[in-house]
């Protein structure tokens, strides 16, 4: 379980990313944050990875304070940015060997690397291909192979489906059902309100560093969350609403 | 953990471009440096050669003066002193070839007078003094640059920039700077592992050079090491490693600071210019007109100024002092020239000792003041280890000088034991007559002293430390995306 409680981030004393922030991603749930530019995603994110300190409230994985004990805390959490340039000149199979050793894994053979390459749909050719070569959605695959691999009990995403077509976009998604077949509490955060509403079981709106509104699965049923999200988001309106 | 990475960095590097000039272009140099000191024109050994024919006849002038008399050798001196060429001139140049190699304790001034005036005539030999011959004044053999390893050196130090400008800025922007730090692994041992990667890298190549730049070195026989020799490469080899980590410490610095590796490069580039080049000749400069050494014209006017007042004063035709030739029947003469002797010796010394003194101070702060940069601080440790350089010349310069009173307490000491002499120093008929055995006249000996290596290599050490301190609170203050 994932957890944050008040969690606030204010930059250089004047810019409020993150207001008081509280939010619960229980295991085999996926929680989708979504926001516009600037909302404070990113900054929730690195808050969670302890990448920078909350400037008050604080954040748990399981019962572990993430700012108190980062290191402890960091071991169950996996992580897939929004850049995943990875190690150009690496093979697909070397760069997963190298992040898998560093999240703990004590050996990792070619079987188990192959294993993980194929199940988030790597084509066999590429294992062994340079990562150079890849296109952003077959980096995307590996950036998840390697969080997987990492098998820690919280997920968290960061825009992780921009710049995705649609069917890498789609089995993208398929590769977060799997882990939250597998328990894992999933932390994604998007600005895409279409693949928000197919995977998530909760849907937190972000708006200027505030948690405007939660929606559960059955309000993202029942809700018309575009015309929401816009209201939220852009402060906006649409006029068909009103006359509905 | 930190090894994933160190092993990772250091797979990363060889797969570099970077890296394949600098495996190529070290061992190039370093043999190329093994044959043009071992080999090029005769090499350290014609050098060497040299030295020993200049030392063996200057020996056998004392020999010939000793078997004359006591009072031959007091007034002739112990001759040419060399200064031994060092073997490990390979290692640190220290622009030797317009540093003096020698020092003249050996007097040629003859005089003589005819007599007139009621003066006797009389013949004579002035007594030595030490005198330092002037710095060969080659001006474009300072511009040569010097293949020796300080260079190699500084070019490591201009590697090491190359490897260190982008190992965070570029693990940042290709986002697996924050990848990493989502593992259990803290930022301190991030850079603990960026560093040991960096230097894994830059070493081996390095080592690599250096080992066939010693075996080209053994196998040509140009330059016989011994085993003191050796201790002091291995030292050098210590002062490279020190000169490369303090680099990328330098170089992680400037990489965590900036958002974009080529800003980094361009940041680390200006610093390096800096602390090679620009930094140590500004200084330089500024020191040499700050204190502008007296010309060698200027000293010469001098000495010749004084020298006269002393011949005034006790060789004008008035004066009645030096009227008699001394003689060994009339000590009070003997003795009145023995005085105006040791005021011929006395000014001579003085202003020569001064000159030489006004330079070493002006060589000194130079190098006090340049020693704010790595890079001079390792080249003057670099010519302290191998004995080279200005400042190893002013050590052998210490010794003349310890030299010059052991000479002269040994021709005193000596002369006592003749009862049949008058004890009059500097004058040929004050002092005995008898032959001396040559295997009782002390030698010259030059004793190295690596005490000039030590504070540079203090401050080496510091540097690495200073770097090193502000490379982690740098990189702990960090963005990680
Ligand atoms: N390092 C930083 N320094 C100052 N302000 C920042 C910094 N990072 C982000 N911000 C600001 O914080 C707000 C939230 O940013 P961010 O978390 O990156 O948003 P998102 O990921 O939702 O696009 C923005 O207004 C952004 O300008
Ligand atoms: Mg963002």
């Amino acid at each position: 379980m994932l957890q944050t409680r008040d969690l606030t981030k204010v930059y250089n004393e004047t810019v409020m990313a993150v207001n008081a922030l509280n939010l619960t991603v229980n295991d085999g749930e996926i929680y989708v944050v979504l926001g516009a530019n600037g909302a404070g995603k990113s900054t929730t994110i690195s808050m969670l990875l302890n990448f920078i300190e909350p400037t008050s409230g604080t954040a748990l994985i399981g019962d572990i304070e993430i700012p108190k004990f980062p290191l402890e805390a960091k071991r169950h959490l996996a992580y897939v940015s929004e850049n995943v340039e990875l190690y150009r000149n690496f093979t697909a199979r070397q760069n997963l060997a190298f992040f898998a050793k560093l999240g703990g894994r004590k050996k990792v053979s070619n079987a188990d690397l192959d294993a993980t390459l194929g199940r988030v749909g790597l084509p066999e050719a590429a294992f062994t291909r340079r990562v150079k070569t890849f296109s952003k959605g077959m980096r995307q695959r590996l950036g998840i192979a390697i969080a997987m691999m990492k098998n820690a009990q919280a997920v968290l995403l960061d825009e992780p489906t921009s710049g995705l077509d649609p069917k890498g976009g789609a089995d993208f998604l398929n590769l977060l059902r799997d882990l939250r077949e597998e328990g894992k509490a999933i932390f994604m955060s998007t600005h895409d309100i279409f693949r928000a509403k197919e995977i998530a079981d909760k849907i937190g709106i972000l708006v200027a560093g505030n948690l405007e509104r939660e929606l559960t699965r059955e309000d993202i049923a029942q809700e018309n969350l575009e015309a929401l999200y816009l209201r939220y988001v852009a402060g906006y309106e649409p006029a068909e609403e009103d006359s509905e | 953990m930190i090894w994933h990475i160190v092993k990772k960095e250091i797979y990363h590097n060889l797969t570099t471009l970077r890296f394949a000039l600098m495996i190529l272009l070290l061992p190039l140099l370093m043999i190329a440096n093994a044959l043009i000191y071992g080999l090029a024109g005769g090499g350290w050994m014609a050098e060497n050669n040299t030295h020993h024919q200049l030392a063996a006849r200057s020996f056998n002038e004392l020999k010939a003066s000793a078997a004359q008399s006591l009072a031959e050798l007091a007034l002739v001196g112990p001759g040419r002193i060399s200064k031994r060429p060092s073997p490990l001139i390979f290692c640190a140049d220290g622009a030797d070839e317009v540093i003096p190699k020698f020092v003249m304790m050996k007097s040629d001034i003859h005089s003589s007078r005819s007599g007139g005036n009621d003066a006797e005539p009389y013949a004579w030999r002035f007594p030595w003094t030490l005198e330092y011959p002037l710095p060969s004044e080659s001006g474009n053999s300072m511009q040569r640059i010097k293949l020796d390893w300080v260079f190699i050196g500084i070019l490591m130090s201009f590697f090491t920039i190359l490897f260190t400008f982008d190992a965070i800025a570029g693990e940042r922007a290709r986002g697996t700077l924050s990848l990493i730090m989502s593992n259990q692994i803290s930022r301190g041992q991030v850079l603990l592992a960026k560093y040991l990667g960096a230097f894994i890298t830059l070493m081996v190549p390095l080592a690599i050079g250096i080992l066939m730049n010693l075996l080209v070195i053994l196998l040509s026989g140009s330059i016989p090491l011994a085993g003191g020799e050796w201790l002091r490469i291995l030292g050098m080899v210590g002062l490279l490693a020190l000169l490369v980590s303090s680099f990328i410490f330098l170089g992680l610095f400037f990489s965590s600071r900036v958002s974009n590796a080529i800003t980094g490069l361009v940041w680390l580039l200006l610093t390096w210019v800096c602390l090679a080049f620009a930094f140590p000749s500004l200084l330089g400069t500024f020191v040499g007109n700050l204190n502008p050494i007296p010309s060698v014209d200027e000293v010469s006017l001098r000495k010749e100024a004084q020298l006269a007042q002393i011949e005034e004063e006790f060789r004008e035709p008035h004066s009645t002092r030096l009227k008699k030739a001394p003689s060994a029947e009339d000590p009070e003469t003997t003795r009145r020239w023995a005085t105006y002797f040791l005021a011929r010796i006395e000014t001579q010394t003085q202003l020569a000792d001064a000159q030489i003194d006004w330079q070493f101070r002006q060589v000194q702060l130079a190098r006090d003041l340049t020693q704010f940069s790595p890079i001079a601080c390792f080249q003057y440790a670099m010519e302290g280890l191998a004995n080279t350089g200005v400042v190893s010349y002013m050590n052998f310069v210490k010794h003349a000088r310890r030299y010059r009173q052991t000479f002269t307490d040994f021709i005193k000491t000596e002369d006592r034991t003749d009862s049949a002499s008058l004890h009059i120093y500097p004058v040929k008929e004050g002092l005995s007559q008898k032959p001396v055995d040559v295997a009782a006249v002390p030698q010259f000996q030059e004793a190295l002293s690596h005490e000039s290596v030590l504070l540079p290599v203090g401050l080496l050490i510091l540097f690495n430390a200073l770097f090193f301190i502000i490379a982690q609170i740098s990189f702990l203050k960090s963005e990680v995306k």
